[in-house]
């Protein structure tokens, strides 16, 4: 059923967000160089401009179908309950920050709000991972 | 939810690895029923029951 601990939904998951942070990585770059030097149109800026983002929302998706094929339901609930987590820590990070921004707090881009639960959902899988040992 | 699941196991001289490959579920899914962290679904149970060959009230009891 596993492979060095890792199950197949898990290995498809890992394979696939490593894919779209690939291709996230490419068109981030490729996407700031033509923002910067190239002569464009508005409506072109902004799908160039989007580009990046969807890479993101294939991780999302990814996390969802993840939920769908996985078959233990141990770690299916685990990952429900990472997520709640994780969703739980970034909207109270974001909130909290968006009223301190009327203090003085520089404002951060919305893309950031992704980038914080991402890694609210790394530091929430490694602590379950060590309380499950 | 209270369960027996350590002790049966153990009874049989089996690990965890063991008992999850016999279950067909990962070794945290066995940790997690038997340290009580997780309640395993009426399916599950049954399926830990067939495997010890006893009914499911003999592996698990309500607190």
């Amino acid at each position: 059923m596993s492979f060095y601990g890792i199950n197949a939904a898990e290995r498809r998951y890992n394979r696939g967000a490593i894919a779209a942070s690939l291709v996230y990585a490419v068109t981030l770059i490729g996407e700031q160089y033509a923002l910067r030097y190239g002569h464009l149109a508005p409506v072109a800026k902004y799908a160039l401009a989007a580009l990046p983002a969807l890479s993101v929302i294939a991780i999302f998706v990814l996390v969802g179908r993840y939920l769908v094929e996985e078959q233990d339901e141990y770690l299916r609930v685990r990952m429900i309950r990472q997520i709640l987590w994780s969703t739980g820590i970034t909207l109270a990070l974001t909130t909290m920050w968006g009223f301190m921004e009327d203090a003085g707090l520089p404002h951060v881009p919305m893309f950031y709000v992704a980038v914080l639960w991402f890694c609210a959902l790394g530091v929430v899988g490694c602590v379950f991972r060590l309380l499950d040992r | 939810m209270k369960n027996r699941l350590k002790v049966l196991r153990a009874e049989r001289d089996w690990s965890q690895a063991d008992l999850a490959e016999k279950l067909e579920v990962s070794r945290q899914s066995v940790n997690a029923i038997e340290t009580g962290k997780y309640d395993p679904s009426l399916p599950l149970a049954f399926r830990i029951a067939r495997l010890f060959d006893l009914p499911i009230e003999q592996i698990f009891s309500e607190n």
